[in-house]
C-alpha cells in the first residue's frame, strides 16, 4: 500500500493536462473585465453610503420631531418666555410703557382661547399711549411663534415710534364686522322663537 | 501582438505585478497544464476544473504583490488552485457530506483499471467525503489539522475518513491483481 501510495503521488506530480484551445483568449476576457467591475462595485459602494447617510439624517429629524411632539413646551415655551421677557426689557430701558406682565397676559390670554374683541374700544380708548394688538388664537402649539412674532413688531413699533398708537385697522373691521353679524343671528334667533310662542298662545286661545 | 518574451522566474512575477499582458501570458503557459491537473484532481469534470483554473489564475494576477519569496512560487500558485476548488466544490454543496461519509461506499467498482494509467479514475470512484482527505493528505502532503482547518472538519473525521480512503483503495487494487 505504500508504494501504490508513493506511485500515485509522483503520479500526479509529474501530471499536465493541456487547457482548451481558447482557454488564454478566456483568461484575457476575465483579465480587462475587472476594470469594470470594479469601476461598478465602486458605484454601487458610493450609492450605498450616500443613501445611508439620507436614511440617517431622516432618522434623526423624524426622532428630532417625536420629541417635540411629545414635549412640546419643554423646550420651545422656556425660550418663548425667555426672549418676551429679554425683549420687553429692553423698551422698558428706554422708559416705554409695555411691560413684560402685559405681554404674558397677553400670551397667558391667547393659549386659552380668549378673545380679546370686545376689549378693543376700552383699550384704544383708556390707553391712548398704548399699543393694542388683537390676536384670536384657537390652538396652544400656534402661538408659540406669533407671541414671538407679536413681541418683535410690539419692541419694533415702540422703537420706531415712541408715542404713537397702532392698531391693525383690518383685524379691527374684521373683529367688528363679526361681532355685529352673530349679535344679528342671535337677534334675528330671538326674534324668530318670540313669533312662536305667540302663535302657540293664538292657536292656544282660539282652541 | 508578439507576445513571446521570455522572463526568468523573479522577472516574470515582477511584470505580472507590473500588469504586462506578456509577463501573464507567459505565466499561465508555464503553469495551467499542471495547475488544471491539480483542479482535476478535485473536480471530475475537466470542463468545470478548467473554469475553476482560469478563476484561480485570476487571483494569482491580482494577489500577485503578496507573494513573498519564502517558498516556491509554483506552490503558492498550487495552493490558490486547492483553495478555489474546494470553493467551487463548497459552492455546488459537495462538501457538506463528508462528516457522514462513513457509511459510503465505492461509487463504482470495477475490476479493469490499469493501475499505472488509470489512478485518476481510482481517486474518481471513491465516497466524495474520503476523496477530497485522500487527495489532500497523500498528494498534496497537507496535516490533518490544516485538511481540518480547510474543509471546516475534526481531525477525528480526517484521519478516518484517510483510513477509510486507503482501505477502499486496497480492496481496489487487490481486486485488480
Amino acid at each position: 500500500m505504500e508504494d501504490f501510495e508513493k506511485d500515485i503521488k509522483d503520479f500526479f506530480q509529474r501530471r499536465e493536462i493541456k487547457p482548451s484551445a481558447d482557454a488564454w483568449q478566456r483568461m484575457e476576457n476575465l483579465l480587462s473585465e475587472p476594470q469594470a467591475k470594479q469601476k461598478k462595485s465602486n458605484r454601487i459602494y458610493w450609492a450605498v453610503a450616500a443613501s445611508v447617510v439620507v436614511l440617517f439624517g431622516l432618522f434623526t429629524l423624524l426622532q428630532k420631531q417625536d420629541k417635540e411632539l411629545i414635549n412640546p413646551a419643554s423646550h420651545d415655551s422656556y425660550v418663548t418666555k425667555d426672549s418676551v421677557v429679554n425683549k420687553v426689557q429692553q423698551p422698558q430701558n428706554n422708559n416705554q410703557i409695555v411691560k413684560a406682565d402685559v405681554v404674558r397676559q397677553k400670551t397667558e390670554n391667547s393659549r386659552k382661547k380668549s378673545t380679546t374683541i370686545k376689549k378693543i374700544p376700552e383699550k384704544i380708548s383708556e390707553k391712548a399711549n398704548r399699543e393694542v394688538y388683537v390676536v384670536q388664537q384657537n390652538n396652544v402649539k400656534e402661538d408659540v411663534f406669533p407671541v414671538e412674532k407679536m413681541v418683535s413688531t410690539e419692541i419694533a413699533s415702540v422703537q420706531n415710534t415712541k408715542t404713537q398708537i397702532y392698531v391693525n385697522p383690518n383685524k379691527l373691521l374684521r373683529s367688528a364686522e363679526m361681532e355685529r353679524q352673530t349679535d344679528n343671528m342671535i337677534s334675528n334667533g330671538q326674534n324668530f322663537w318670540k313669533k312662536v310662542k305667540e302663535i302657540n298662545t293664538v292657536v292656544v286661545h282660539s282652541k | 501582438m508578439n507576445l513571446k518574451i521570455s522572463f526568468t522566474e523573479s522577472e516574470l512575477i515582477n511584470q505580472v505585478q507590473n500588469n504586462n499582458r506578456a509577463a501573464q501570458k507567459q505565466l499561465f503557459d508555464q503553469f495551467s497544464p499542471t495547475m488544471l491537473s491539480t483542479c482535476r484532481q478535485y473536480i471530475k469534470d475537466l470542463h468545470n476544473a478548467e473554469d475553476v483554473m482560469l478563476c484561480a489564475f485570476m487571483k494569482v494576477f491580482q494577489n500577485i504583490n503578496q507573494y513573498r519569496n519564502d517558498g516556491s512560487f509554483e506552490g503558492w500558485i498550487r495552493k490558490i488552485m486547492i483553495r478555489e476548488s474546494l470553493s467551487f466544490l463548497r459552492s455546488k454543496k459537495e462538501l457538506d457530506f463528508i462528516e457522514d461519509a462513513s457509511q459510503s461506499v465505492l461509487s463504482v467498482v470495477s475490476d479493469s483499471y490499469e493501475i499505472s494509467n488509470d489512478y485518476q479514475k481510482l481517486i474518481d470512484d471513491l465516497p466524495k467525503g474520503c476523496r477530497y482527505i485522500f487527495v489532500l493528505s497523500v498528494i498534496e502532503g497537507y496535516k490533518h489539522q490544516e485538511i481540518a482547518e480547510m474543509l471546516n472538519i475534526s481531525v477525528g473525521t480526517s484521519k478516518s475518513q484517510l483510513a477509510y480512503a486507503k482501505k477502499l483503495l486496497k480492496q481496489q487494487i487487490e481486486l485488480i491483481r
